[in-house]
């Protein structure tokens, strides 16, 4: 015997997936009223989500429990922040933000650096090896590498040599962007998928009677 | 109107009836086409598998419901091959939404496996903060965590008497919808030496090859498409995994019939708009020729 609450729930689930597959036809009330409950029901539950992992936790229970009132500070800073939407205080949230970005960067830029900008850089021109698949993929990523840089390179002017390498940068950009878009069409049909998928195993949740 | 006519000026909701049947004819009666490998993700099926039984894997799981049909079923057959492998799973998420999917789904497989919370797996919840948080991880997982998405203390949990942070882990696995990837490489498995893996949506994944290229990454997994090579090694390799629950495995292998079936169907429908065009094309130039 399925619940009485998953019943429901199945069917509003459904009811609420075709009043937004209904904006294909065109738009109308159906998929406003979906949409509107969408983002009402995501921002309650996200600031839910947020204030009880993050504000509770950091901030009342560390005060409360263990009287840690240095959180106090940032809990100010996060105020602050939130003047930006009061003109006459907006000057407070560059406290805040500067305080942020600039921790930030010192934390992050020699990680950033050690962990991604220098193996790239390594892996780009490492030695050619491994027989003739790895090096002609070598010499490709090198020169793609290298004619893409110059496209984006525009303190000369992109005539005669230059102007020949930079073209065949435009012509790896196209390539990726074409492994993207490919991607991307594959990830809306894999969406599309996914709801087809629950609409028609929720079937026998919906209509109990159709079970065997 | 003739054909050439009647395809440049077709009505754009005949081709989405026509997407909307080729998706749910397959999922109604599956064509059971089948599904090949790449080296990117049977890298990652090595890689986890290779590692020594009881192994401690970091398994991020990144994504929100709207990223479900493509990395739910990654998740799923992730954790039952780290059961299948006795490894102790230890997983979070970095996204707010994320959450009430990790939890289905961890509670789920660890149930049919058996495996008890807080012995062999821990499920850490939700924290804002990306970058901070994984930097907090390298040091120290429970004091980055001090209790569990359940609200119960890490500290004292049997899982975390022998690891202390992310270098106490023997592979990290990311499962992201969004640049959480870089995040990880960047702040925990190069920084730490910790090998690592991801599955993204396919609408990422090629933005990370240059890091499989590169080594920083021992697989991709990209899309329903990853998931569901994922899904055919893993059952491939313990076809009896729990009696083929369907969802442990196999979901994302049931999506891509329809998956064939619609690119097949992009594909015949750009080449013939296009021959289409240039015939157009062509029509046009001598109309205005003989004109």
């Amino acid at each position: 015997m399925i619940p009485a609450g998953e019943v429901l729930g199945t069917w509003i689930a459904v009811g609420l997936t075709l009043m937004m597959f209904s904006f294909i036809y065109k738009d109308n009330p159906a998929f406003k009223f979906g949409e509107h409950l969408y983002l009402g029901i995501s921002v309650g539950y996200y600031v839910n989500i947020q204030y009880w992992s993050t504000i509770y936790p950091l901030v009342f229970q560390a005060m409360k429990q263990q009287h840690n009132y240095w959180v106090l500070i940032p809990t100010i800073l996060g105020i602050f922040i939130l003047l930006r939407i009061i003109p006459s205080m907006s000057w407070l949230s560059r406290m805040a933000f500067a305080l942020y970005i600039g921790g930030f960067a010192g934390y992050s830029l020699p990680l950033i650096v050690h962990s991604l900008l220098l193996p790239q850089l390594s892996q780009t021109l490492q030695p050619y090896s491994g027989g003739p698949g790895p090096v002609i993929n070598q010499i490709i990523i090198l020169v793609a590498v290298f004619s893409t840089l110059i496209y984006f390179f525009f303190s000369l002017e992109h005539r005669r040599t230059v102007g020949m390498i930079s073209r065949l940068g435009i012509v790896f950009i196209m390539v990726s962007f074409g492994a993207s878009f490919g991607y991307t069409v594959m990830a809306r049909i894999s969406l599309l998928i996914g709801r087809f998928q629950y609409i028609i195993e929720s079937g026998h949740i919906m209509f109990p009677w159709t079970r065997s | 109107m003739d054909f050439v006519t009647l395809i440049l000026n077709l009505d754009r909701k005949i081709i989405f009836a026509c997407v909307a049947v080729l998706v749910a004819w397959p999922l109604i009666w599956p064509l059971s086409m089948p599904v090949g490998t790449t080296p990117e993700v049977r890298s990652i099926f090595s890689a986890v598998d290779a590692l020594p039984n009881g192994s401690d894997i970091m398994i991020a799981a990144d994504y929100d419901p709207s990223s479900k049909p493509e990395l739910q079923p990654f998740l799923y057959s992730m954790l039952a091959h780290c059961f299948e492998k006795d490894h102790k799973v230890h997983i979070l998420t970095l996204w707010p939404g994320g959450p009430a999917l990790v939890q289905q789904a961890v509670e789920e497989v660890s149930k049919q496996y058996g495996k008890t919370n807080g012995t062999d797996w821990c499920f850490l919840g939700y924290k804002p903060g990306n970058a901070a948080v994984v930097g907090g991880l390298t040091n120290s997982i429970t004091g980055t965590y001090p209790t569990d998405f359940y609200n119960r203390p890490t500290a004292n949990m049997p899982i975390y008497q022998r690891v202390q942070s992310v270098k106490d882990c023997d592979y990290i696995v990311d499962i992201a919808a969004g640049a959480t990837v870089e995040v990880w490489i960047a702040f925990a498995s190069a920084p730490e030496n910790v090998p690592m893996s991801a599955a993204c949506t396919a609408v990422s994944a090629a933005g990370y090859y240059p890091y499989y290229q590169a080594g920083q990454l021992d697989g991709i997994s990209g899309g329903m498409k990853g998931s569901a090579e994922y899904d055919v090694l893993l059952m491939d390799k313990y076809p009896n995994v729990q009696g083929g629950a369907p969802r442990v495995a196999g979901n994302a292998v049931k999506g891509m019939d329809a998956q064939s079936a619609v690119h097949l169907f992009i594909v015949l429908s750009i080449i013939l708009a296009n021959i289409c065009y240039f015939i157009a094309n062509k029509r046009q130039r001598e109309e205005r020729r003989t004109a």
